[in-house]
């Protein structure tokens, strides 16, 4: 590097000077610049007034934005990098099982897209599982109902065997008592036919 | 203790809201100041402020830990105040286009100090004078024509070193070493009043 006098430029200062005085040379070529600017007036003279000057420029201004611009990349940030719809959690969750089980896929799109699959299946499935045909509850209140109608009408037709019928039975059985055949078997008969006497006359009254 | 910017981008891709705080606390006074710097209108500046920001969280679920993000940012806010300068006006965008020798002869012809302070007895070591030293030496900065405006404050504002500077600005190093040569003599022919009695 080559001295110069102060009204001449040099050279050494264009290309190594701001870099020695912003401390940005490397160790080498700062020793090399150091012993030049021993001997260069016109470097000498700029080196100086550039450190004269540097440490006013930290005098420049920070400037701070407005909370509502801060606001502004807060949100941003919050929506695009904190919270992922719901949708795409899924699928990222699904293709990270899907990765671990069958191993990264050669194919980028092909797990988003048998995720997307798998998710169709199971919406088929769990909405077809949740109604089978013909037994949801709207058919179901129609056959309750289909029935009570039905239980009515056969009450309401229901014929009753007249009481003299049954006395006659009764008179048949006392009859046969008395001539001692088939005694027990009779008098069982005859408790039995009474309780339905007891329970005929009970519906008999609510009817 | 702080965290590094790649351990903070990975943090962020884990869904950790804090890292990204952390992320736009150490960046937004640094980036902001040089927008504003630029554009000298807050409304504007906070616009490209928030763009560049917006940019920059678009960008980060596809970053990995190497990821320089404080060159990003320097590059979209740069680019950003020259399309809006673009959109601004044709005299604007002439100007962009000035070499730097052009530009230095141009403000070399501007209204120095001395005229607006009067006297040069004082000296910056004083309160008021350091106030009006501030005043002086953003107003100098205002009339630099924009690539050297570009180097100057990405270099004091950003704390990046001139060969950082010039990939920003996507320029070779002795380029933007040139651009900083011609914006030193004109702060220093600006601020000359200042330093007089030094």
């Amino acid at each position: 590097m080559k001295g110069n006098d102060m009204d001449s430029k040099c050279k050494q200062w264009d290309e190594y000077g701001l870099l020695y005085a912003y401390e940005e040379l490397t160790a080498e070529l700062a020793k090399i610049f150091k012993g030049h600017l021993e001997g260069c007036p016109y470097c000498q003279n700029e080196f100086k007034q550039l450190k004269v000057m540097q440490p006013d420029f930290s005098l420049l201004k920070e400037r701070r934005p407005s909370p509502q611009a801060e606001d502004k990349v807060y949100l941003f940030a919050k929506q695009r990098l904190f919270k992922p719809s719901a949708f795409k959690r899924w699928v990222y969750n699904l293709q990270k099982t899907l990765n671990k089980s069958m191993g990264p896929l050669r194919f980028p799109l092909l797990q988003p897209a048998l995720a997307v699959a798998v998710v169709v299946l199971i919406l088929f499935l769990t909405i077809f599982k949740a109604s089978p045909p013909g037994n949801n509850t709207v058919l179901l209140v129609k056959k309750a109902s289909a029935e009570q109608i039905n239980a009515r009408e056969e009450w309401d037709t229901l014929e009753y065997p007249g009481l003299e019928e049954l006395s006659t039975d009764i008179e048949l059985i006392q009859a046969q008592i008395t001539n001692g055949q088939y005694l027990q078997f009779f008098e069982t008969e005859y408790e039995m036919i009474n309780d339905d006497i007891d329970l005929l006359s009970a519906d008999l009254d609510t009817v | 203790l702080q965290s590094r910017d790649g351990e903070l981008i990975e943090k962020i891709k884990l869904k950790d809201e804090d890292a990204f705080t952390q992320l736009f606390k150490r960046y937004k006074v640094m980036v902001f100041s040089y927008i504003y710097q630029m554009i000298k209108n807050v409304h504007t500046a906070e616009d490209i402020f928030v763009e560049a920001f917006m940019r920059l969280v678009k960008i980060l679920p596809k970053a990995n830990s190497e990821f320089k993000i404080k060159p990003f940012l320097y590059k979209t806010s740069h680019n950003l105040v020259i399309d809006y300068f673009r959109k601004q006006s044709k005299a604007k965008l002439v100007s962009l286009e000035q070499t730097p020798q052009d530009s230095y002869d141009q403000t070399a012809s501007a209204k120095t100090y001395q005229d607006i302070l009067g006297t040069n007895k004082n000296l910056p070591s004083d309160q008021m004078q350091t106030k009006q030293l501030e005043k002086a030496l953003e107003d100098a900065i205002s009339i630099l024509p924009q690539k050297q405006k570009d180097v100057f404050l990405l270099r004091h504002y950003s704390g990046m070193s001139f060969k950082e500077v010039a990939r920003v600005l996507n320029c070779p190093l002795n380029t933007a070493l040139s651009h900083m040569q011609y914006a030193l003599k004109t702060l220093r022919k600006q601020l000359k009043p200042f330093y007089e009695g030094e």
